[in-house]
């Protein structure tokens, strides 16, 4: 079951980075020749903030998100596991709290339009909770099929990319 | 003091292995949860959607898209070719042709560990090969994609106008000198330790201008790229997000059609690795929203400014302070995480000190971006002796007189500004 889900964030991300560069292409391109149109920067940012967050989500399900383990790595196991537990804490804290105040805002985002046909705010607002929500999930998969004290080590040995 | 204690408190997360996004995100939304603060907590999850919502933003995963695709369009070996013809027959030839082609990539990629990366699975068997000892193989290998970084296009440039509000198209047209400086301070020193030990060349004799001219022209369509790029930013054809996207139809276009090395595959491929680094960096941005957001609340760059300009008598006393500061936090923390954190404090101080915004951020940029091939936390450290398999203390140990280099470019620019500015100045107004 999980398999299918992790599939479609996989497949989902794609598109909207895809739909993400078309739709700046497609706004740039008609401003280029003389005319623009109204609400593609808007559409495209729409796009972009829910590329980040399944990006997000799909990079800590495969524990990939950056992290500082040069002090880590000379903790005795007792110590570790303690601290680890207490970061994983924090964080599922913090990511419900995002998820139950970012609700309420998407909501009362809902009246506001985003300048392009018929979409409103709120589904921009929504990003936030729904990839909170969706990383809460994958933190609590990761500590069950990891263990606490793994939980946040990368899959492969190569670290991902940033700058 | 609220913000200090705050930040100190998310530097402590970090410390004990949090991830960078999480410890900044938690460190901010505290901020909202103290008893004394009177802004509601339903702020913190509104800026983090905020911070998203930035046209010149949008740059940032379009060239890391971009990045990716050059990778898979076939333009690498060909600036391999070109680079091994050009550098190739000086000593230690292919840690020099390494450097010109970090430095040749650097017009089409803005990623110093996607350079380092890349490179070292291409070039780094064949340094060991050649006898090169691993850990100066590594060096050579991780300090280039400081040039990748500061050649156009650059993502660390595009954040640190975004974040600073400063001329993402100036930045761009900054970068070039410094780039090309970085380079040849970096082959001399290259130069200089093979000579010592002997590391010979890979081609005997200096190219002859028909292979040269036959390389550069398999090459055209990678180093065209940062020419049209540039000469549309500067003419308004297009904003830095918007070459973003020709940019991609462009790599399409010499992957598929010229170079034909491309197919569905390799696009949804350089998609997926793209889709994931971007997810990493944008959760960082993303979550540094919060306490972008304490920070300027609290009126923490007034304060500074106010504080840093009693002290400082002259401007480049003020630029070596924090010339050494950046140093520093770059070596501890990841780039983003400190451009992130400092920019918005950092380029109001510098803005009220009369210094140009564009000289500072090729400055910051440089230095923060160096911090990541410094031990003891250095992303592009961990992945080049991940693949090369060299042991930190062989590579710190050799990453020496290549910091040497790096640090005296970098003293040129804090005493002579127009090193960096007199080509956006002259192109620019």
């Amino acid at each position: 079951m999980w398999r299918w889900f992790d599939k479609l964030e996989d497949i989902l991300a794609i598109v909207l980075l895809g739909c993400t560069s078309l739709t700046i292409l497609a706004s740039s391109t008609m401003r280029a020749i003389g005319h623009p149109f109204a609400g593609g920067a808007e559409l495209a940012q729409f796009f972009f903030i829910w590329t980040a967050v399944f990006g997000a989500d799909i990079m800590l399900r495969r524990g990939g998100q950056v992290r500082i383990d040069a002090l880590v790595v000379h903790m005795s196991a007792g110590v570790l596991r303690v601290i680890t537990a207490a970061i994983l804490a924090m964080m599922l804290a913090f990511l419900a709290m995002l998820a139950w105040y970012g609700l309420p805002l998407a909501l009362s985002n809902w009246q506001r339009p985003l300048g392009f046909a018929g979409l409103s705010y709120g589904y921009v607002t929504l990003a936030l909770p729904v990839g909170a929500a969706l990383m809460f999930i994958s933190l609590i998969r990761r500590v069950l099929a990891k263990g606490i004290v793994h939980s946040l080590d990368p899959d492969d040995d190569v670290v991902e990319e940033t700058l | 003091m609220i913000t200090a204690l705050l930040l100190v408190f998310g530097l402590l997360l970090m410390a004990v292995g949090m991830p960078v996004a999480f410890a900044i995100g938690i460190a901010g939304f505290l901020y909202f949860l103290l008893p004394g603060t009177f802004l509601p907590v339903g702020i913190g999850p509104q800026r983090i959607v905020s911070a998203t919502q930035s046209f010149p933003l949008l740059a940032v995963p379009l060239f890391i898209f971009i990045g990716h695709l050059m990778n898979a369009s076939g333009i690498t070996p060909r600036l391999l070719r070109l680079s091994t013809l050009l550098a190739g027959w000086m000593s230690g030839g292919l840690a020099q042709a390494s450097l010109v082609l970090s430095t040749l990539m650097g017009g089409v990629s803005g990623s110093a560990v996607a350079d380092a990366a890349m490179q070292s699975r291409v070039l780094g068997k064949g340094m060991v090969g050649e006898g090169y000892s691993p850990g100066f193989a590594g060096a050579v290998l991780s300090i280039g994609g400081l040039i990748t970084a500061t050649i156009p296009p650059s993502i660390g440039l595009i954040l640190y106008g975004y974040l600073g509000e400063v001329s993402i198209g100036r930045l761009f047209i900054a970068g070039i000198v410094p780039g090309v400086l970085l380079m040849v301070a970096l082959m001399i020193t290259t130069w200089l330790v093979s000579r010592r030990r002997g590391y010979t060349p890979v081609r005997d004799s200096l190219p002859k201008f028909a292979e040269v001219a036959s390389a550069t022209r398999s090459s055209i369509w990678a180093l065209l790229f940062p020419l049209w790029l540039l000469v549309g930013i500067r003419y308004g054809l297009f904003t830095p997000s918007e070459a973003g996207a020709f940019a991609v139809v462009y790599a399409l276009v010499v992957g598929c059609f010229i170079h034909r090395e491309m197919g569905v595959r390799e696009i949804i491929e350089a998609m997926r690795a793209s889709v994931r680094d971007i997810g990493m960096i944008m959760l960082i941005i993303m979550f540094s929203g919060i306490i972008g957001y304490v920070v300027s609340f609290e009126r923490v760059p007034q304060t500074i400014a106010e504080l840093t300009l009693g002290v400082f008598s002259s401007q480049t006393a003020l630029l070596l302070t924090l010339a050494v500061l950046l140093v520093f936090l770059g070596m501890l923390l990841e780039a983003t995480v400190v451009v992130m954190l400092l920019a918005p404090i950092l380029v109001p101080v510098i803005k009220a000190a009369g210094i140009d915004p564009v000289h500072f951020g090729l400055l910051m940029m440089t230095l923060v971006t160096f911090g990541g091939m410094t031990p003891p936390v250095g992303i592009s450290m961990y992945t080049v002796c991940g693949i090369l398999r060299c042991p930190f203390t062989d590579y710190s140990r050799e990453l020496v007189p290549f910091a040497i280099a790096v640090f005296a470019v970098v003293l040129g620019i804090i005493f002579f500004p127009n090193i960096v500015l007199f080509l956006p100045n002259m192109l620019m107004g």
